[in-house]
């Protein structure tokens, strides 16, 4: 009900308004007769001038039925009622008080959070006698504040200051699918729905919302925005290396920055010290990728950060990573027997390019290999390999379930069947190997298709020389829906590479022959396998950093004893938190189960006295990147998703109060009656 | 019969004024009328106590002989002077603005009688000719007492006016009737074309007629001081419209105020007295305002 009036009775004064109808029509019927000399005169006078009057009188007529209506109206005191409102008395109020990163802004000195803390409090004390609150806290996560509903007053009030905010990003559908749960616990109905939020919304998939408000039989929703403008100066992302690192390497990461003022500077922070700096070039508000040059420190896990001063929103100020270097990448070859005929021995080729510094080659022949030598390898490389065991097949596939990599080099054409029948479905791909027939294994140039890691950074001439090569090809790869990373001049592919569980696979369908002028001879085949081989062996992804509200893990080789997380926040007045973690068994992996962490910081997992690893988490890009909605944008999306009512408050507009315990109409209707009255005077005298 | 039209207060105040003098100076009167003291037919009206400085040769010297006192002798001065009375009888003229006033055709009965037995007490040639769109009665001038009488007869027979005001036609007949170099006095309220009305007119000026014309109006015609939606009815033509007055006034008054302009500057033109009267005008007021403009036309 949108008015709740003190006399409702006095609306019948309403049918008053029927009084200058009635002595309209009256008067319509009932015309006096006077006689006059000449209608000339009147005839002349009256042209263009009686529809105007007509229209005059109707007008006349409808002011003064309106101004009946607007005095009933008036007498019968309406009220529009706040959202603290209610016709019941008792009352259930359920607050979905936004606790995402966001809120973290500082607005005139508090930030959202706590201006959106203190109005829910307040609404809670003005609440009416025994009404009873519930508080969800919406983040990624959404949590109930109380163990149940409680009793609306200044107790729950003093409570509800003491919330804290997160990290996360406000999880919408998630909460109004938690609102469903506490509408039915509700002692009192229709329970009210009051939303405190600063309106910014990671919505992918608005279905999503439309399905968890259909599943809520409440349709009316009560919000109240927290916001001004939105914060800038965040790190919105930070790029690693694509390829492994060795210590004293040049690296160059990189980061996607959203500068406060021109000029803004950024430093890069490895292991607690300033490695780099760079400033900002952009206007405010404009996204710009910065980067920091450094040189890889020794081997292990550093912890690294890209930071700036903060603006009004600490928490995305910063960004955690973690960067991997590796004293070298431990790679086994497993080969097949060499047996003289053309398309054998051609891993020596392999083996040669991967000498240096990064690698550790093991070669073994495909009967030699035990699952222990897979299991400790950092990437496994099959060059034509005889039929594998059964055991050897899981402990690849398993390679790949703990995000590890392989790279197949398959050429033989006497082991296709297997190839393609055996090892390349356990590998996930489902594809067709064909031999090419004699006639048409001419040498071909090859393409280059996806400038992914392999090819980044990669100098032109280098590209040209690679692309110049001449390819003889014994295999074509059929109906894979793998992607094509290098191209023979056919269209038949030279590189492909696909995901398998957490793992990257690469395969190239080619021997590595003893032939003049064949890849091998090729000036970029080292660099080139070296770079497959690291990009596969990358222990930095931009992918291992987590946003918070995200449940942490970590991959464990082994069983630990007793495993904890010590997330250790960004910001430093914060204190450091120990978290228990779950072991739970994935695809006969370990996993160390940190659960949801919604603060931004690096979360160590600990084991006794043994760091195991540790898992950068960050607050989601969309709390500094999506846009504050506005009431209509929001009113809209709310409606959009199934809302029939939407009524939104602005905390810092002027009648705020007033919107929340309700305003009185009667003086506005008064005023109103008193123009249509004006007007009708005014009418009347024209007349 | 006559006493119903004319009170003996009304005839008293004509009575007293001068208005012989003033008619004979500006030139109606035919013949002898040159001098107003040189007339064929002068009548002794009264004596008079001698003003000295006044001539000697007004001294009535019998009189002075039998008295030992100085009068001079006062002559009535008899004219010739031929006016005809012009009353409209058409329906318009029937118009009042309620039950309790005097409609125009009432008012012009008793203004024409007035006028009447004004002229005749001056000894003028008195005639009256009732139109509408015909002609409804004729007396022909003359200056004798039971003049009076005839005209008042004629004008207490005014029979019910249901015709439409088209005297412009009627007028070109009582031109033609009538002798030349008369006085033409019309009454009406002129509520019919408005070139006929002037052909009309014209006609008289060519025969060497002097024309007053007293327009009768009645005050709500030019005020149109209506309250109230209402249904209009045309006396004339019977046509009605609905109208609510107070939408038209302002309108109607420029209309109505345009329409008495135009035949006040036509008659300018023609040299025709017109003198507005309305039913509310007292006759002395309305006569001597008359008089006094013919006055200062000499």
């Amino acid at each position: 009900m949108p008015f709740t009036f003190l006399n409702p009775m006095m609306l019948f004064a309403a049918l008053g308004a029927a009084v200058p109808l009635i002595l309209h029509l009256i008067n319509m019927r009932k015309t006096k007769r006077v006689f006059f000399s000449s209608l000339h005169f009147l005839e002349e006078a009256q042209v263009n001038r009686s529809r105007s009057i007509g229209l005059r009188r109707l007008l006349l007529l409808l002011l003064r039925m309106l101004a009946i209506i607007l005095l009933a109206l008036a007498a019968a005191a309406p009220r529009l009622p706040g959202l603290s409102d209610n016709t019941t008395g008792k009352y259930s109020l359920l607050v979905l008080l936004d606790s995402s990163a966001s809120m973290q802004t500082v607005e005139e000195g508090e930030t959202r959070f706590s201006y959106a803390c203190t109005t829910a409090a307040d609404i809670c004390r003005t609440l009416p006698n025994d009404s009873e609150i519930q508080v969800l806290t919406l983040s990624s996560t959404v949590n109930e504040f109380f163990a149940g509903w409680v009793t609306a007053g200044e107790s729950s009030a003093d409570a509800i200051l003491q919330l804290t905010p997160t990290d996360g990003s406000a999880n919408l559908p998630a909460a109004f699918k938690q609102c469903r749960k506490w509408v039915e616990q509700a002692e009192n109905h229709p329970v009210d729905i009051l939303l405190v939020s600063d309106m910014q919304f990671s919505l992918s998939d608005s279905t999503i919302l439309k399905e968890a408000v259909k599943e809520l039989d409440i349709r009316t929703l009560n919000a109240i925005t927290i916001k001004s403008e939105p914060a800038d100066g965040a790190v919105l992302s930070v790029g690693l290396p694509l390829r492994a690192v060795v210590p004293d390497q040049p690296v160059t990461i990189t980061a996607m920055v959203s500068p406060a003022v021109k000029g803004q500077k950024y430093r890069l922070e490895l292991d607690g010290s300033l490695k780099a700096q760079a400033v900002a070039t952009v206007a405010p508000g404009v996204a710009q990728q910065l980067a920091f040059p450094i040189t890889a420190p020794k081997a292990g896990s550093h912890k690294g950060l890209i930071a700036s001063d903060s603006d009004r929103l600490r928490a995305d100020d910063s960004r955690p990573f973690v960067l991997e270097v590796c004293k070298s990448i431990n790679l086994l070859l497993i080969h097949g027997q060499d047996y003289g005929t053309a398309g054998r021995g051609g891993w020596r080729y392999l083996e040669t390019a991967l000498g240096g510094d990064l690698f550790n080659v093991t070669a073994l022949p495909s009967d030699k290999v035990a699952a222990g030598d897979i299991a400790t390898a950092d990437l496994v490389a099959l060059v034509d390999p005889d039929p594998l065991g059964r055991q050897i097949l899981t402990e690849l596939e398993k390679v790949t379930t703990r995000g590890g990599s392989l790279l197949l080099l398959l050429g033989d054409t006497n082991r296709l069947s297997y190839y393609q029948n055996t090892l390349l479905k356990t590998l996930g791909q489902e594809c067709e190997l064909v031999p090419v027939a004699r006639s048409e294994q001419g040498r071909e140039n090859l393409t280059v298709n996806n400038y992914g890691p392999v090819f980044t950074d990669l100098p032109e001439a280098a590209l040209e020389v690679l692309e110049a090569s001449i390819w003889r090809r014994y295999i074509d790869v059929k109906n894979s829906d793998a992607t094509f990373e290098m191209e023979f001049g056919s269209g038949s592919p030279a590189m492909l590479s696909w995901s398998q569980n957490s793992g990257q696979i690469i395969l190239l369908p080619f021997n590595l022959n003893n032939a003049e002028n064949d890849i091998e001879a090729n000036a970029m085949f080292p660099v080139l396998m070296q770079r497959i081989a690291a990009t596969l062996a990358v222990g930095n992804s931009s992918d291992s950093i987590r946003n918070a509200g995200e449940i942490v893990t970590f991959p464990l080789a082994e069983i630990a004893g007793s495993a904890s997380v010590l997330l250790e926040p960004i910001v430093n007045d914060k204190p450091l938190i120990s978290m228990p973690v779950n072991l739970r068994w994935q695809n006969g992996i370990g996993i160390l189960d940190a659960g949801i962490v919604d603060q931004a910081g690096f979360c160590w997992f600990v084991a006794g006295t043994d760091t195991l690893g540790v898992v950068p988490v960050t607050v989601p890009s969309s709390e500094s990147r999506n846009p504050l909605l506005s009431k209509a944008e929001f009113q809209k999306l709310a409606t959009d998703a199934g809302f029939e009512r939407v009524s939104t408050l602005s905390v810092n507009e002027t009648g705020f109060i007033s919107g929340l315990s309700g305003r009185e109409m009667a003086p506005w209707i008064l005023l109103l009656c008193v123009i249509t009255l004006l007007f009708e005077g005014y009418l009347a005298r024209r007349a | 019969m006559s006493q119903s039209i004319l009170t003996p207060d009304q005839v008293a105040k004509l009575g007293n004024l001068d208005v012989i003098a003033r008619l004979v100076v500006e030139g109606f009167l035919v013949g002898l009328h040159r001098s107003p003291y040189h007339g064929f037919s002068v009548e002794f009206a009264e004596y008079r106590q001698y003003i000295p400085g006044e001539p000697a040769t007004n001294i009535d010297w019998r009189v002075f002989g039998k008295s030992d006192r100085y009068y001079t002798k006062i002559y009535a001065e008899e004219t010739n002077l031929r006016a005809t009375i012009l009353v409209d009888a058409s329906s318009s003229m029937s118009f009042k603005s309620d039950e309790n006033t005097t409609s125009k055709i009432e008012y012009a009965r008793l203004l024409a009688a007035s006028l009447t037995y004004l002229l005749l007490k001056q000894n003028d040639a008195v005639g009256l000719e009732l139109v509408s769109d015909k002609q409804l009665a004729s007396v022909p001038a003359r200056a004798v007492r039971k003049q009076l009488f005839q005209v008042l007869k004629e004008l207490d027979y005014i029979p019910e006016p249901k015709s439409t005001t088209s005297i412009g036609p009627v007028l070109h007949k009582v031109a033609e009737k009538l002798p030349r170099r008369g006085l033409i006095i019309l009454l009406s309220d002129l509520m019919d074309d408005p070139d006929e009305i002037m052909s009309g007119l014209k006609h008289f000026r060519y025969r060497g007629h002097e024309v007053v014309i007293f327009h009768l109006l009645n005050p709500q015609e030019i005020e149109f001081d209506y309250r109230g939606e209402a249904r209009f009815e045309d006396l004339e033509t019977g046509n009605n419209m609905k109208i609510d007055p107070t939408h038209l006034r302002t309108s109607y008054r420029e209309k109505f105020e345009q329409w008495r302009t135009g035949l006040r500057e036509e008659c300018r033109g023609l040299k025709i007295d017109f003198v507005d009267m309305t039913v509310d005008t007292p006759f002395d007021r309305a006569l001597m305002a008359y008089l006094r403009k013919r006055a200062r036309m000499r």
